[in-house]
């Protein structure tokens, strides 16, 4: 039960009037010098921004280019659809990749679903982060890699599943995001986790985390709940175990810094009740 | 609410310099708001440490995202969203990490008779608004330590109205005992015989329900 829907005794109107005056009645805060300090200091080291149109702006062609340089679209096309079936037919776990070469992959698709910070390279370009993915536009990357996370290998896990060493959970969407990886799945063999985190045998007990994952309502609510609706949407949902507990770990955009992502490590119930306690843990990775 | 819509074509204006690159022109606009975006950050965080950071982190974020501001909602409006979310982040990454708890309720209003001073009155507050969860904290800052109406407040938490009008319900009915010096009374006197503003709106027992945030 959530603070939302526990029982409580509600005030009379005018006690809750009395509350309100109250709070009302306070001023303004002042924001402490340091504290403008600190946050003009903060901006001025900020790039500037792009505007509109502006000439460094790469065209979705090229930054597609960029990522797949040595692949023709008609190869990609006939090898996306090849393994696109085959990836919803099989039982099984097959390792894929989503095809991104470029350490901003993963912004390129939440930038696209509507993400409200602008992400920029490292080179201070609104770049690949505004391009979408051509074969499914607004999904994450879905997998069941069923490693066991924790705090030590969080990091390196999650920029695994940046770079496409998770098995894909069997579904329509699942499979489209094989297709699409698939062309580069070489790349992503060579970025192999280690043997002490590789899947456990069992994933029996993963389902209550995996129906949040492939419940496009549950996991939107889960969304929701963890950005608070700020129009972040996820760049990869891995369907694992923290410690011995089934999770979820949600990779977000940063809102802060593009060259990071927002990891959420949580509950299977996450969603279907508006309450933090679902978090198991928060970290920042960089990419 | 009246603030936004006073100083809003200037923010536009201010706004729309920055994201055609002028260098100066969001540094302005953060000072033009500076202590209300403080206020929503110390509030809503119920810290200095973690409201700064919060700050810095919606400040870049929105200095970064000018370019998605639409202009469906006042600049204000919007900039109080990045802020609220940073700082429920903020509030999620701690609760993430029981190392770092809060403090116990209990502890939190320490002889506030001894507080007369404004001052004094403001941080008691804030105290009691940290023992409130996180939702109930941010709505009650934005109705009615901020001024924003339900509908305004609804808008920056993505939530519906009813859902609004509940969590404030509950966390002024939480906080009442918190605060009870402060309001002159025990639990079940105060505010007396008086009339009851319309600036609160009662709570519905369906409000909730309506609200439909949850699918």
């Amino acid at each position: 039960m959530n603070d939302d829907d526990e029982a409580f005794e509600p005030l009379s109107p005018e006690e809750e009037e009395a509350v309100h005056a109250l709070l009302a009645s306070l001023p303004t805060e002042r924001m402490p010098v340091e504290v403008l300090a600190r946050i003009e200091a903060a901006l001025a080291a900020q790039p500037p921004i792009a505007a509109p149109g502006a000439a460094d702006v790469v065209p979705l062609d090229e930054a597609r280019a960029q990522r797949r340089p040595s692949r023709s679209p008609v190869v990609l096309t006939v090898a996306a659809s090849v393994v696109g079936v085959l990836a919803a037919v099989a039982v099984g776990i097959a390792v894929v990749d989503r095809g991104s070469s470029s350490p901003s992959g993963g912004a390129d698709t939440a930038a696209a679903e509507g993400a409200t910070v602008a992400a920029s390279s490292s080179t201070g370009r609104a770049t690949a982060p505004l391009a979408a993915t051509p074969e499914q536009p607004g999904a994450p990357r879905l997998t069941r890699t069923g490693r066991s996370y924790d705090a030590a290998n969080l990091a390196l896990l999650t920029r695994g599943l940046l770079t496409g060493t998770g098995s894909p959970v069997s579904t329509p969407g699942a499979a489209s995001l094989a297709a699409q990886g698939s062309a580069t799945s070489a790349a992503a063999s060579a970025r192999a986790v280690p043997p002490s985190s590789t899947p456990t045998s069992s994933t029996m007990s993963l389902g209550s985390a995996e129906a949040t994952a492939t419940t496009p309502t549950r996991l939107a609510a889960c969304v929701r709940e963890l950005t608070s609706g700020d129009g972040r949407t996820p760049i990869a949902v891995d369907v694992a175990r923290w410690g011995t507990q089934p999770v979820l770990v949600v990779v977000l955009p940063s809102t802060s810094d593009a060259s990071s992502v927002a990891v959420y490590v949580v509950r299977p119930t996450c969603g279907a009740v508006s309450d933090s306690s679902d978090v198991v843990e928060f970290a920042t990775v960089s990419r | 609410m009246t603030g936004p819509e006073v100083t809003d074509p200037d923010d536009r204006a201010l706004l729309a310099r920055h994201v055609s690159g002028d260098a100066s022109a969001f540094s302005e606009l953060v000072r033009r708001h500076r202590d209300r975006l403080w206020s929503v950050a110390l509030r809503t965080t119920g810290n200095p440490e973690d409201a700064a950071d919060a700050l810095q982190e919606a400040l870049i974020s929105a200095y970064r995202g000018a370019g998605s501001y639409r202009g469906e909602a006042a600049v204000t409006t919007w900039l109080h969203r990045i802020v609220v979310n940073a700082g429920l982040d903020v509030l999620r990454r701690r609760a993430a990490r029981p190392s770092v708890p809060l403090p116990e309720a209990e502890d939190r209003v320490a002889d506030p008779r001894d507080r007369l001073a404004e001052r004094e009155t403001s941080l008691v507050v804030l105290e009691a608004l940290r023992a409130l969860p996180p939702e109930q904290r941010a709505a009650l800052v934005l109705v009615d330590l901020e001024g924003h109406s339900v509908e305004e407040a609804a808008r920056i938490l993505d939530c519906a109205p009813g859902t609004v009008k509940s969590r404030c319900s509950r966390g002024r009915a939480r906080l009442a005992p918190l605060l009870q010096p402060l309001l002159g009374g025990d639990r079940h006197t105060l505010g007396g015989n008086a009339e009851a503003s319309p600036s609160v709106p009662p709570v519905q027992p369906h409000d909730e329900a309506l609200g439909g945030e949850r699918p």
